[in-house]
């Protein structure tokens, strides 16, 4: 636990953070430590460099170190800029948001930089303005349904909204270190990891975990600290006995950008030894409701306090809340399911969204991209859950594709729709399955149904198998009284037991005929134990494929013995009788 | 190519299912990821699970160790044979 005496006082307004004690530490990365005064150092270079930008101008920020994102973004908001937040660097994001922004900051081309002369004695202290609540600070980039990104702006006061609704459910104490397996490009990224910690006093660690190997070494160097994570890390974290040496230091654990599997949830907090919380939202409308999961309930979320949800016109859910921009009801894209007790359920998306560990893709989006090719007459985009969500992507060639394949084979077009697609999106969501074809599956109303794709890639359904050849007799009729009992049987054709056996002249084997009489006489007497020998057998004659026959057996419960006779009218094939004993 | 590194290509292609892929065209030291196989970082999580269940490797140390381990198949082999080599030491 924290020592009693906290030096710094829970805050929950960012227009606060200048006014804290200057030695107030802020990040930490391997052991070394970075003051609220560094902090405000850098600020204030960033502040100086932006002199000039036009007031409400838009500027990228794409930075993965938290410290220097922040300084880049605390110096926006006092220039009273806007930072615009990507998810990725990709090229084809970059040349997209090319025209958008006045400028850009951090890992992106042409981004603005510190000039030599900017290294100038640290007492020059530069004066920072007020943040203004009513300002916009940051628009967050997001998968839009319609496949064009959607742009979600995000006012200071909402955001601090935000906050103060986090620290309400989730209050922190101390300053325990922040540490992250999400970046925080994303909204939930950066509220929990950026700006919470500002917020609350707690540190972030600088380094992001990309290994749980990094979490395991990091939750081992400090005390108490908070974990940022998500379901793509959480349901593979290795199974080690070392994690008992964090258990205890977790002041908390969080889990958002898509719901946990029940089982990755319990086994994820046993093995860290501390409650996973669930957040769910989306980046429109900002954290909804949480959840921890417990085996002996259902995994239901509980509303966050000023959520007002109604019934909107066409069924779906609509949401009031002070996270969002105004007054006005957002509809959700999600469908809710209430339970008693004012919680709910989530029953999937209403929209061509789909969430791949944890990554929202829209699938419209790639379907254009794909069909930009000039290999591809048409595509369609599934999602496939296994082991991990993937994306699968059905495509029907054009001719110019087919005479490729037909030359090339399908690596080369699949390697270069992969590349393609590469150029606008994370690796992580790139399709893994690829059905290329002349036509695709339409049903007779022109329609490409979801199942008839999804078929295309479960196993088995590309080559047409062979149906299983039978290893049994068709039952038509048994006639049971006492210890007796008639099986009127049918020997199918395609048995398994007549292949070569013999080639030119297939016959039901012995050992089938003793197996089969043995079983059913398992099956409907109460014959004790194991089979033990067999005693007067006789094949009189053959049993050829398709036959219709009776097994006749009686059961002699004195001797634990069961005699068994294949017949059909007066033809007799074969008779003997089997031995059982008890254990 | 040694069979440590054929079992560790057919280990690749089986936990990641890798489509139209098989050993011969994964090359020994050759970057696994982006560049080379094109492997993202949920694969190079799922390998880390897959080859601390089969071969028992610890992989405690810190991200750049992780990383250097996982650069290429040449890299995984030398990791698995040092691994085996120290637990054999420790059984004698």
């Amino acid at each position: 636990m924290p020592p009693a005496s906290n030096p710094v006082p829970a805050i929950t307004s960012l227009s606060d953070l200048w006014h804290q004690h200057p030695n107030r530490p802020i990040a930490i990365e391997a052991g070394k430590r970075w003051s609220l005064a560094d902090l405000r150092h850098r600020v204030e270079l960033w502040f100086e460099a932006l002199e000039g930008a036009p007031h409400g101008s838009r500027w990228v920020l794409y930075n993965p170190d938290p410290f220097e994102f922040s300084a880049q973004m605390l110096a926006l908001w006092s220039r009273g800029l806007v930072a615009c937040l990507p998810g990725d660097n990709l090229p084809g994001t970059q040349s997209e948001l090319t025209g958008y922004a006045e400028g850009a900051l951090g890992q992106w081309s042409n981004a603005l930089e510190l000039n030599a002369q900017a290294a100038r004695p640290d007492n020059a202290n530069t004066a920072l303005p007020a943040l203004d609540p009513d300002a916009l600070a940051v628009e967050v980039f997001t998968s839009g349904s319609t496949g064009a990104p959607s742009i979600v702006p995000k006012h200071l006061r909402q955001l601090i909204a935000e906050m103060h609704t986090l620290e309400t459910l989730f209050p922190v104490t101390g300053q325990p270190v922040v540490l992250s397996t999400v970046s925080h490009q994303h909204i939930y990224g950066f509220l929990f990891r950026i700006l919470r910690p500002l917020c609350n006093g707690s540190l972030f660690e600088r380094r992001l975990c990309h290994f749980m190997e990094d979490l395991l070494q990091l939750a081992g160097q400090y005390h108490d600290v908070i974990l940022v994570s998500s379901p793509t890390h959480l349901k593979r974290l290795p199974d080690t006995a070392a994690w008992q040496g964090t258990h205890g230091r977790w002041q908390w654990a969080f889990s958002s950008a898509g719901p946990l599997a029940p089982e990755d949830s319990l086994r994820a907090q046993a093995l860290l030894g501390t409650a996973i919380r669930e957040i769910y939202g989306s980046s429109e409308t900002g954290g909804i409701a949480w959840r921890v999961q417990a085996p002996d309930h259902s995994a239901c979320w509980t509303p966050s306090p000023g959520m007002i949800f109604r019934e909107g016109a066409d069924g779906s859910t609509e949401l009031r809340s002070p996270h969002l921009p105004s007054d006005d009801w957002m509809r959700l894209d999600d469908t809710l399911e209430w339970q008693a007790g004012s919680q709910f359920r989530l029953l999937g998306r209403t929209d061509r969204i789909v969430k791949v560990e944890g990554k929202r893709v829209a699938i419209a989006a790639m379907e254009q991209h794909l069909k930009a090719r000039p290999e591809i007459a048409e595509a369609r985009i599934v999602l496939l859950s296994g082991q991990r969500d993937a994306l699968a992507a059905a495509v029907e060639l054009t001719p110019d594709g087919q005479r490729q394949m037909a030359t090339g084979g399908r690596r080369p077009l699949t390697q270069a729709f992969r590349a393609a697609l590469a150029e606008h999106y994370e690796p992580v969501v790139l399709p893994r399955r690829w059905h290329l074809c002349e036509s695709l599956p339409y049903d007779p109303q022109g329609k490409l149904p979801l199942v008839a794709l999804q078929g295309l890639f479960t196993e088995n359904s590309a080559i047409e198998s062979p149906p299983e050849k039978p290893d049994q007799p068709v039952v038509h009729s048994n006639d049971h009284e006492g210890d007796q009992i008639r099986l009127d049987l049918h020997v199918p054709g395609n048995l398994i037991y007549f292949d070569g056996h013999f080639e030119q002249y297939p016959v039901l084997p012995g050992v089938v005929q003793v197996h089969w009489a043995q079983q059913f006489a398992s099956r409907h007497f109460d014959v004790p134990g194991r089979f033990t020998s067999l005693e007067v057998i006789k094949f009189q004659q053959v049993i050829l494929p398709d036959a219709r026959l009776t097994l006749l057996l009686t059961y002699h419960r004195e001797k634990g013995k069961v005699s068994f006779q294949y017949e059909a009218g007066n033809q007799r094939y074969s008779s003997g009788r089997i031995c059982f004993a008890s254990e | 190519m040694g069979s440590l590194h054929l079992e560790l290509k057919q280990m690749i292609i089986d936990v990641l299912d890798l489509e139209d892929m098989s050993p011969d065209e994964i090359v020994d030291h050759d970057p696994l990821f982006v560049d080379g196989l094109g492997l993202d970082s949920i694969d190079a999580l799922e390998l880390g699970l897959a080859i601390q269940k089969r071969y028992g490797v610890k992989l405690d140390a810190n991200s750049e160790d992780t990383r250097r381990h996982f650069a290429s198949v040449d890299a995984l082999v030398a990791l698995v044979e040092e691994n085996t080599a120290e637990r054999e030491a420790v059984a004698k």
